[in-house]
Order: structure tokens, then C-alpha cells, then sequence
């Protein structure tokens, strides 16, 4: 063999294995196989880019670029300035519909920020590729303190004002208690008579009304409020167990100041 | 006493001069025609392809060594060994692939060099290039300084590779991890500036090895004895200087990362 | 291709016989004290500023590349017990064999190799004395010991570089750097790496003399000598390296029960 074939497959050796090494670091990736979306937030909460995106909690793609942009609007008129591009294997996509929340989370040893994505439910469609998504913005730990700290001052306060006016009702409320148990003797001794059935039809009407009032829960107000409660137990999982305990103990050590 | 000290100090400046004369005039001739292209990939066969067996066998075996005793030392300090195919695959990445190889190279190549330069030297036939108007820096040095550079980047590369690999297949039959655990654990820690950064190491510890064979080669004094001195000198300059350059380009690199 | 693994495996088996003969030389023949003492005392004091600077900065270079792998984990203090164990156990003994064998082996396969280009060998043999007995011997043993001496050094001295890198490179006052040596380096550690030093020595000696005693032709055999010893001592530490590890290993649970 000629030198020079030598030479020359010994670089063409160096090369395949960098970029095979490039491949496996996932620094490179040619058969790429992931459709782009662009998330929208105000605060990032520490991502980077290169950190992974998750949907139920398997790694389907990572975080490609991070840009701001100072005069985004969303549709809804939201002031947005922070544009997070990330990229989502094919074979999560379907998976992502218009409903997927997208949250920062923390997680591991050495604390890695990653991307969590809600799987959406199969009514909704799906995502244009590259398309612009509002995503969940993580709390801020620091002004959720001081927030609940404030709450937690606030609800002090309104005890040690009302003071009396709370035991009066924990008394109004001892007296309705009484008078439920005498109700419910009486019921017990009317059992066998006529009123029987007045009392049923009495019952009839109160479930006629709560029907009604199921039902104006479940409307768009009522819904919006049950998705409130669900991201704040969201946001609350960021947060792990210690530090919820830390602040809570904090937290009883400021109420034993007041 | 004193006489000797100041001679002594005085060939070390005189040392330092001829190098960086030597230095000087191969860049000169590294930049400037005509170039000697058939020479270059002639010593890049010599020194890059032939050298890769020898390279790609040590470094193997060093790196089967590395990750046991990284696991041992793991468990000495943190009672488990789970981030051993990070730690381990960093530590190769970012010190032993490219300075063993280095090392190798040295051993093979600077020694070649200097007894090839040297017996050129004492047969005078340096002189006869002189006579026949042909530079020998220009002849001798840079072909060879060419090759030696993209050598020693190309064969950290491969070594590099190569060792993290057997170190795979250590961790894979000895420690318990398997494949994906040792890449997920790599994915961690290494990064891909480090495979550059170490590269870059190996074409600096690569222009070493030419300039300090070449420079005792041509001050190789005539006999067999003066043949083998060059060469052991070139050998122990050299590698005394890919271990401190190593040192510093480290210090450069860790304001990098 | 299987001609030259047949190669190697005859050199091996040469080095072997080689091998063989000195032992046969150091068992049934006295040899004087004087002579291998002369030897130490050389092959120390030549290569001893080298292998002391190459231990010196296997330590900086290790105790740096540790800085950055600890700091993200925050055990800083245990810097100093971390960088000096895997210096001596293993970095420090690989490097600086590596170091010796361009140092004392080249320069002594050089030496043998003049000798026989230049005839010597054969005017000792042509004198009615063991060439092997008369040369071989004493700088065998001689490189043994001081190569061991040597490397010993060389480790101590990277203990000191360690130090200084620790001071300057990565904040940690000394008196932090050298309390985590004890926890860390434990008997056992030194003793391996004690070990290897040994082995390594062993091996370097024995390549050396033999390919300076083999050598032919001339000047440039003197240049091919050297390199393919340098070659040689090299692939042989790597392979004693791996070896010794899995042998101190054994010995290591076979005696202390577990690591």
C-alpha cells in the first residue's frame, strides 16, 4: 500500500470517530429527527441551552437556542421578551397537542433544569412545527417566599383583630349543630308517619338544585379555577420536599414572633 | 566552582537562542515555497500511521487501569462508584489520552528522529545538502514539524476514542455498568470542547517532539556515542517539556471551561 | 502481519533467555559489591533533577485536573487526598517510568550499544571474561535499585507539586491540602504503588540491557537501539501497569478482606 492511502485513512479513521463522538455527546446530529417549537416565557428559571425537554418524564429533546426578543407580543396581547426554541423527537410529537403545558423544572443530583411537557388529550391538535407556544412560567421561589410571608402576617392579623367575633361563631356554629341533632331525632320519630313524604319531596328539590349548581362549576369559570389548582400543585412539585419543610419550619418561626 | 557555574549558565542561554533560531527559520519555511510535499507524507506515514498500533495498544491498556482505580478511589471517598464513567471518561479525555500519546510519540518518533538527524550529521551529510545549496531546516525540519503537529492531533483523536471505548468494555464486564449507563454518565461531564481542547494539546505536545530531536540531532557529536547521546537527550527534553507545557495548556484550559 | 507477531514473540522469548543468563550470573557468580554500587550512584545522580521536575509536574497536572472534577461536587477539602492517592497509586508511577525509560534506558541501551558497535564487548570476551557477568550484572541490579530509588523520589516530588498547585491553582490553605492525605492514602495504596515502582524498574532494566546487548551495525544501530528500546520499555510498562493492578487487587482482597 501507497503512503499516502495510508496517511489518508488514518485521518478518514479520525474523522469517523469524531464524529461518532460527536454523536453520541449529542453535539451533532445528523439524522435528526425532531420538530421544532418555540416556547414563549418571561422568566426561564435557569434553563440553558442543551438542557433536555421531557414529556411524562422521558428525555425526547433538548434546548437549541434561547433568545429575546423585546418587542414580542403574544396573540393575546401578553408582553412576552423570551423565546426558548426547543427540538422534540418524532416520536413524542404526537403526543404534544395545543392543551400540553410546558413547565421548567429541577432535577438530579446537581440540580439540572429541564423542560416538562404535559401530555395533551387526543381531541386537541396538534402543534405546527416551529410554532410559538406560551409556556408556564416556574415560580420564583424568592418572591413566592416573601409573598406567603406577607399572607401569613396578613391571616395573624385578622385573627388577633376578630378574636371575639371568631368564638362567637365556633358558638352559632355549636348551636346549629344541636339543633341538626334534634332535627334528626325528630326525623327518626316521624319516620313511620305521612310527613315521610313531604320530607322526600323537600329532597327532591334541594338535589333539583344542586344539579344546577354542578352544573355552573363546570363551566368556563369553574374550569378555569380547577386549572388554577392544578398548576399551583405543579409548581408546589418543583419545590422539593425539604424545602417545603424548611419553609414551613421558617414559617413557624414567624408566627411564634407575632 | 564559579568558572563552571557561569559556563554552564551560558550554554543554557545558548541553548535557549538556538532553538528559538530553529523555531524561527522552520516557521519562515513552513510559510514560504517551495514546499516539499512528497517528503511531508512520507514522514506523516512514518510518524502518524505507523506509530497508531503501538499508540492505540498502550493507551488501551492504560485506560483499562484508569477506570479500575477510579472506582477504587470512588468508593474509598464516597462509598460508591456511580459516577465513575463520568469521572473517568473526563480524566482520560482531558489529560491521559493526549499526553500518553504524546509520551509514545516521543519515545518513537523523537528518538527516531534524533538518531536519523544525528547520523545525517556525523556521516556529513548535512554538509553535502549545504554544498548543494539545499536549506536543511527547510529539507529536514519541516516535514518533519508539519507532520509531527497534525500527527499528534490526529492520534490523540484516535486514542482518545479508542481508550474511552476499553474503558466501556472495562466498566461493562468488571464494574457492572453497561453501555448506556457509561454514555449517559459521559454525557454529563464531557463535553465536546474537550475532545478540541485535548486535540489542541496534541498538535502543541506534536511541534515539541521535531524541534528538540532536530536540535540535539544537529549537535550530535560524531562517533556511536554521540548518536546515542542525542537521541537520549532529545528524548528526555522532550518529554520533560510535553509534561510542563501539558501543565500549563491545562491551567490555560480550566479559565475555558 | 503474523510475521511480525512472530517477531515480537521471538524477541520475547529472547529477552527471556536473556533474562535467564543474568540470573544464572547473579546466583552462581560473585560480583563485586563496588561495581554495582558505582552504578547507582550514576545512573542516580544523572537522572535525578529530571525525574524529580517530571514528579513535580505530574503532581500540578493532577491536582489541577481534580480541582475541576471536585469544585462541582463542593469537597474541595478532600482535594488533597484524592489528587495525592491517584498520583501515587497510579498516574504518578506511569508517568514517571515513562520519564525513565527515556532517561535511564535509552542512555544505558545507548552505552551497551557503543560498547558492542565499537568492540568493547567482544575485547572483554577475547580478555576470558563473562561479558555479561563483567557488564550486564552490575548495571542490571544497579538500574533496578536506583530506577526504584528514583521513582520513589519522583512520587514524593509530586506530592510537593500537588501542594504548590494546591496554594496557588485551587484556594486551599496547606494545612487543609495535607489533611486528607492520611484518610485517603492508606498503607495499602503505598505499598501498591510501591510495587509498581518495583515491577517497572524490573522491566525497564531488563529491556534496556538486552536491546543495548543485541545491538549491531554500526552508528546508526546505536540511533535504532535506542529508539526501539524507548518503544520497547514503553508497551512493557503499560502491560506491567495493567498486570500489577490486577495482581495487588488480589493481593489486596486476599489479605484486607475487602478494598
Amino acid at each position: 500500500m501507497k503512503s499516502e492511502t495510508k496517511v489518508g485513512l488514518l485521518f478518514i479513521t479520525a474523522v469517523v470517530m469524531v464524529v461518532i463522538f460527536a454523536y453520541y455527546l449529542g453535539a451533532l446530529n445528523p439524522f435528526t429527527n425532531a420538530h421544532e417549537l418555540r416556547l414563549a416565557y418571561n422568566y426561564a428559571g435557569g434553563v440553558e441551552v442543551g438542557s433536555p425537554v421531557r414529556v411524562m418524564g422521558i428525555p425526547v429533546g433538548k434546548v437549541k437556542s434561547i433568545v429575546f426578543r423585546p418587542d414580542q407580543k403574544m396573540e393575546s396581547g401578553e408582553e412576552v421578551k423570551l423565546e426558548i426554541v426547543i427540538t422534540v423527537d418524532k416520536s413524542a410529537w404526537k403526543t404534544i397537542r395545543t392543551d400540553s403545558r410546558f413547565y421548567i423544572n429541577l432535577a438530579g443530583v446537581i440540580g439540572e433544569k429541564f423542560i416538562e411537557v404535559s401530555p395533551g388529550s387526543n381531541e386537541k391538535s396538534e402543534f405546527a412545527p416551529g410554532q410559538l407556544v406560551r409556556g408556564e412560567d416556574p415560580p420564583r421561589i424568592d418572591q413566592l417566599i416573601s409573598q406567603s410571608y406577607g399572607l401569613a402576617g396578613k391571616i395573624l392579623e385578622f385573627v388577633e383583630k376578630n378574636e371575639g367575633s371568631v368564638i362567637e361563631t365556633i358558638n352559632t356554629m355549636n348551636k346549629l349543630v344541636t339543633n341538626l341533632n334534634k332535627a334528626l331525632k325528630q326525623m327518626e320519630k316521624v319516620q313511620s308517619s305521612g310527613q315521610l313524604r313531604n320530607i322526600a319531596d323537600d329532597w327532591v328539590t334541594i338535589s333539583d338544585d344542586l344539579a344546577f349548581f354542578t352544573q355552573s362549576i363546570r363551566s368556563e369559570e369553574g374550569k378555569k379555577t380547577v386549572h388554577l389548582i392544578n398548576k399551583l400543585i405543579w409548581r408546589l412539585d418543583a419545590l422539593d420536599a425539604k424545602a417545603i419543610k424548611k419553609f414551613l419550619q421558617e414559617e413557624g418561626i414567624k408566627a411564634k414572633l407575632f | 566552582m564559579v568558572t563552571a557555574m557561569g559556563t554552564k549558565v551560558i550554554s543554557i542561554f545558548d541553548a535557549i537562542g538556538e532553538v528559538s533560531y530553529l523555531i524561527l527559520k522552520t516557521m519562515v519555511a513552513l510559510f514560504t515555497p517551495p514546499f516539499r510535499f512528497k517528503d511531508f507524507v512520507k514522514q506523516l506515514n512514518f510518524v502518524a500511521v505507523e506509530s497508531a498500533p503501538v499508540v492505540v495498544f498502550c493507551v488501551s491498556f492504560a485506560a483499562m487501569v484508569t477506570i479500575i482505580e477510579a472506582s477504587f478511589h470512588m468508593k474509598m471517598v464516597i462509598q460508591n462508584d456511580a459516577m465513575v464513567p463520568g469521572f473517568s471518561s473526563l480524566l482520560i479525555i482531558r489529560e491521559l489520552g493526549a499526553v500518553i500519546t504524546a509520551l509514545l510519540v516521543t519515545s518513537r518518533v523523537g528518538a527516531g528522529l534524533a538518531a536519523e538527524v544525528g547520523t545525517m550529521q556525523i556521516t556529513e551529510q548535512i554538509d553535502a545538502l549545504k554544498m548543494l545549496g539545499i536549506e536543511k531546516i527547510r529539507y529536514l525540519v519541516v516535514p518533519r514539524f508539519l507532520a509531527c503537529v497534525i500527527a499528534g492531533f490526529t492520534l490523540t483523536i484516535i486514542a482518545n476514542l479508542v481508550c474511552l471505548y476499553c474503558a466501556m468494555l472495562v466498566s461493562q464486564f468488571k464494574l457492572g455498568y453497561t453501555f448506556g449507563n457509561f454514555l449517559v454518565g459521559m454525557r454529563t461531564f464531557v463535553q465536546f470542547q474537550d475532545l478540541v481542547f485535548s486535540s489542541i494539546k496534541g498538535a502543541c505536545f506534536g511541534a515539541v517532539i521535531p524541534i528538540v530531536s532536530c536540535y540535539y540531532g544537529f549537535k550530535c557529536k560524531a562517533g556511536a556515542e554521540g548518536v546515542g547521546l542525542a537521541t537520549t537527550n532529545s528524548v528526555v527534553t522532550s518529554s520533560v517539556s510535553i509534561l510542563i507545557l501539558d501543565f500549563l495548556l491545562s491551567w490555560i484550559f480550566s479559565f475555558f471551561y | 502481519m503474523f510475521t511480525r507477531v512472530g517477531q515480537s514473540i521471538d524477541e520475547i522469548g529472547r529477552i527471556t533467555q536473556f533474562m535467564g543468563r543474568i540470573l544464572h550470573a547473579a546466583m552462581f557468580n560473585r560480583c563485586s559489591s563496588h561495581v554495582i554500587f558505582d552504578q547507582i550512584w550514576r545512573v542516580t545522580l544523572q537522572s535525578l533533577s529530571t525525574t524529580a521536575l517530571a514528579g513535580f509536574f505530574v503532581g500540578g497536572i493532577m491536582t489541577v485536573q481534580f480541582t475541576l472534577q471536585v469544585k462541582e461536587f463542593g469537597a474541595l477539602g478532600y482535594l488533597g487526598g484524592l489528587s495525592t492517592s491517584g498520583t501515587i497509586r497510579e498516574i504518578g508511577p506511569l508517568l514517571i517510568a515513562f520519564m525513565l525509560s527515556g532517561k535511564v534506558g535509552a542512555f544505558t541501551s545507548a552505552e551497551l550499544g557503543t560498547m558492542r558497535v565499537t568492540e568493547q564487548i567482544d575485547a572483554i570476551r577475547c580478555l576470558g571474561a563473562d561479558p555479561i557477568q563483567e557488564i550486564i550484572l552490575p548495571r542490571f541490579i544497579g538500574i533496578v535499585i536506583s530506577s526504584f530509588f528514583l521513582l520513589t523520589v519522583g512520587l514524593f516530588m509530586s506530592i510537593g507539586g500537588g501542594l504548590l498547585m494546591g496554594i496557588v491553582f485551587s484556594n486551599i490553605s496547606p494545612e487543609e491540602y495535607l489533611r486528607h492525605i492520611p484518610s485517603i492514602v492508606t498503607f495499602p495504596s503505598i505499598l501498591s504503588g510501591m510495587f509498581k515502582c518495583f515491577v517497572f524498574a524490573m522491566v525497564l532494566s531488563s529491556i534496556c540491557t538486552y536491546k543495548g546487548y543485541s545491538t549491531t551495525g554500526g552508528a546508526k544501530g546505536v540511533g535504532r537501539a535506542v529508539v526501539s528500546t524507548a518503544v520497547a520499555t514503553m508497551v512493557g510498562i503499560v502491560i506491567a501497569d495493567w498486570l500489577t493492578s490486577l495482581i495487588s487487587e488480589a493481593i489486596m482482597i486476599a489479605f484486607v478482606g475487602e478494598l
